[in-house]
């Protein structure tokens, strides 16, 4: 009744991102009791999960979505006071029922209707159905009363979070006295102390207030009234007042009544036990408590992040001018804000970055529901959880990682008894591994399987007409055709992988990012997925060069060292695209003749930069050296999309165009090309 | 106010716990509970406790917690019952009676 359609559906959003969160929670433990037993905090930590969504979703009026975590938590209460056993096929129940409950959520956050649709509802029955034969028929269904108390007349519900100051004990201030006097003006249904901002004893400084709690009270009190309770200590208190609807008052009774049997006393006053209601925002609120992280729309970080790549853009320009003008003292204060822009840039950039783990952990459920389907067994290890990066290159690899993971568990790994047959132990391995290399973040994919067969892979390439008969292809050719458009080796199509759209969506998706994916194999060994994607989309440093009149910039990140071209190297290379550096073989692209850019300054002298990219390095034959330069990726025209081996450009201080060089698409014509001299060598690499 | 019995601390806290005990109280508990012993508290003559002193408690708890010892409550008087309800942690003391 407080609340218009668009309020509740803007609330149901805002429940929509804790829910998510704490289901991913309650995966998380999930994965973990199965794993370790429900020992510890973990069912714990499960029950509540459920707890909370019930909480939340009750106060928001999600009937059916309550109807229906109230039964899984019953069953999860069992469970936590050792009435019930858990067996693994309940924590598949229970892997079913979050699933469930994120379909629900994400029902309401679409659809202000308060009914879910009829497939939902026959899930929901079907699962309630399942955890009631769990519960033995011991427990009745005890869903929330359905009852709606009508309000007496001005009595509304409140909630109230407290925070108090933690000099209030110096200025002889007891927080409990304000409590009790609440009491007297209204009722306080329930109290919820925070206590994780009490520390332990070893860091406890008992002069300071460490109380701050939410308060679910009742009265006929308006606002303001309630709010001069606290009048005494404004200063010294963080106060927010949000109505509620007459569905917390349901929930109240209901907690009030499950209480005391359902939290155990050790997790009471654990510090994990923070089961906040989530603050319906609405007009009523008076002040908001200062938090140490905030969802922020990311559209807004994106428009916080363009202009600053536009001011980048600018900013080049000044400096250019500057130079010009040779005002030493412009010069300075010039330098002074392109440094500061420079931080700023970087810590807007850091905005965006996120740990790779959270996609990690996901994985942990999918190799489990995959594991099961396959009847294989699979250990997955994952490392490099704490690499950060981009938001959105997150975001959208996690398709294709799991395409990759999916396949590596159908086709990579053998059954039970082919592996024992092979002497391997039962258990495949699978492991997921991210760390940065060179200006790019690596995301290995790796499985002890059977590998990649190459005779296979070759026939069925002939067979699909991808390549012919008589091609003579080296064996990374050959791994590199499992990702041709309509492509599939599986003998039989399951429905885990092998329906032929897969691995050339994989590497669309991941070279549409800047990225690249190649695959190392040894038959029966196991086979290693390596996606290598940039930090970021948006803004690279670069290293500029000039060839002819054209501008090209390398990102510096891949940039080793940089040579002359002198006229040792010029006699050795005897008109071979090679040169003799150190030592090594030091492959060499000529910009000019590659791009083509004309042959206007003949007599220039000419500049090798050695670039590094997975593990490969290779020179670039350009002229001129501009050295560093910061650079915002603008994405070409449609016009010139096709154009390989420029993946964007760039505007340069001056108001020209610069091209952005793209390495790894350049490092795979150097091998393709370096391939194709080489035929023989490759023949007998594929006998090898 | 805190001796060892059965290889347990045995803590009685001072009748009056309150922001002006609490400082004392504190620095005798972490000079005293040196050893990851079982802590068993008798609150039954506490005859004033203020938040400050209720705040002590629940940091016992925690520390219990983080040593994997148990905390047994004893006794507790009245006014150590009506601090702990108003901050809706009673079950911290039921599931120990």
């Amino acid at each position: 009744m407080f609340f218009s359609d668009e309020q509740l559906l803007e609330a149901v959003k805002e429940f929509k991102d804790e829910a998510l969160d704490l289901l991913n929670g309650m995966e998380e433990g999930l994965l973990e009791i199965r794993e370790f037993g429900i020992g510890g905090d973990r069912i714990n930590a499960v029950f509540r999960a459920a707890h909370t969504i019930k909480g939340s979703g009750g106060m928001l009026k999600l009937t059916h979505l309550v109807e229906f975590t109230h039964i899984a938590e019953n069953l999860l209460d069992e469970i936590r006071n050792n009435k019930i056993s858990i067996t693994d096929n309940m924590i598949d129940t229970f892997f079913l029922c979050k699933d469930h409950m994120q379909s629900l959520v994400l029902f309401y956050a679409q659809n202000s209707k308060k009914e879910p649709d009829d497939s939902l509802k026959t899930m929901s029955g079907f699962l309630m159905e399942t955890l009631q034969t769990y519960l033995n028929g011991s427990v009745k269904i005890n869903a929330p009363k359905k009852k709606i108390t009508k309000n007496q007349e001005g009595v509304q519900y409140w909630q109230i979070d407290i925070m108090f100051s933690k000099e209030i004990y110096s200025l002889g201030m007891d927080p409990a006295n304000f409590i009790r006097y609440l009491s007297k003006i209204g009722e306080v249904v329930k109290i919820q102390l925070n206590t994780e901002y009490i520390s332990d004893l070893e860091h406890l400084n008992p002069s300071e207030c460490l109380i701050e709690c939410t308060i679910a009270f009742r009265s006929s009190k308006s606002k303001d009234e309630i709010i001069e309770v606290f009048d005494f200590i404004e200063e010294d208190i963080e106060l927010k007042l949000t109505t509620l609807n007459d569905a917390q008052e349901e929930q109240n009774d209901e907690n009030q009544s499950e209480e005391e049997e359902e939290e155990s006393e050790s997790n009471l006053l654990s510090s994990q036990n923070i089961e906040k209601p989530i603050a319906v925002n609405n007009e009523k609120e008076t002040s908001i408590v200062n938090s140490s992280s905030l969802r922020v729309d990311s559209d807004k970080i994106d428009i916080l992040i363009n202009l600053i790549g536009e001011m980048v853009i600018a900013n080049a320009n000044v400096v250019q001018r500057a130079s010009l003008i040779e005002n030493s003292g412009l010069n300075e204060s010039v330098s002074a804000v392109s440094r500061m822009l420079e931080e700023i840039r970087e810590s807007a950039m850091k905005i965006r970055m996120v740990q790779i783990g959270e996609t990690f952990s996901k994985f942990k459920r999918i190799v489990h529901d995959i594991s099961k389907q396959l009847g294989k067994q699979v250990d997955l290890t994952i490392s490099g959880g704490e690499t950060e990066m981009d938001k959105t290159i997150v975001e959208k690899i996690s398709d294709p990682l799991v395409h990759i993971i999916r396949n590596a568990m159908d086709h990579g790994l053998e059954t039970i008894e082919e592996r024992i047959a092979k002497g391997k132990n039962q258990k495949g391995t699978l492991v997921l591994h991210a760390y940065h290399d060179a200006g790019t973040i690596a995301i290995e994919i790796s499985d002890d399987g059977k590998g990649l067969d190459e005779e296979k892979i070759f026939k069925k390439a002939v067979e699909r007409g991808i390549i012919s008969e008589d091609s003579k292809l080296t064996q990374k050719e050959i791994f590199n055709l499992i990702f041709e458009a309509g492509f599939s080796t599986a003998d039989a199509i399951t429905s885990i992988s092998g329906r032929g759209v897969g691995m050339d969506v994989v590497r669309r998706n991941i070279e549409a990012l800047r990225g690249t994916v190649d695959i190392k194999s040894t038959k029966d060994k196991g086979s290693t997925f390596t996606m290598r994607l940039p930090l970021t989309l948006a803004i690279i440093d670069g290293f500029l060069v000039k060839v002819g009149a054209t501008h090209f910039v390398i990102p510096l990140d891949m940039v080793l060292e940089c040579i002359e071209l002198s006229a040792r190297y010029r006699n050795e290379m005897h008109g071979n695209n090679y040169i003799n550096l150190r030592n090594s073989i030091l492959p060499l692209l000529n910009v000019r003749e590659h791009f083509s850019t004309g042959n206007d300054s003949e007599n220039l002298r000419e500049n090798i930069i050695v670039v590094q990219y997975a593990g490969m390095r290779f020179g670039l034959i350009v002229e001129e050296l501009h050295g560093e330069f910061q650079t915002v990726i603008k994405p070409l025209g449609k016009i010139f999309r096709q154009i390989r081996g420029i993946s964007g450009s760039t505007i340069l201080g001056s108001g020209e165009v610069a091209l952005i060089l793209d390495i790894p698409m350049l490092m795979n014509h150097i091998v393709a090309l370096q391939a194709h001299n080489e035929k023989g060598d490759a023949n007998e690499v594929k006998e090898n | 106010m805190i001796s060892i019995e059965d290889e347990s601390y045995v803590i009685s806290p001072p009748t009056e716990l309150n922001i002006h005990t609490v400082e004392d109280f504190v620095e005798n508990l972490k000079n005293e509970l040196v050893e990851d012993k079982d802590i068993i508290l008798n609150l039954a003559d506490i005859s004033e406790i203020d938040s400050a002193g209720f705040q002590v408690l629940v940091a016992l708890k925690n520390e219990a917690l983080k040593r994997s010892v148990s905390l047994k409550i004893n006794d507790m008087s009245p006014e150590v019952y009506e601090i702990i309800t108003l901050y809706g942690v009673h079950t911290f003391i039921e599931n120990n009676k």
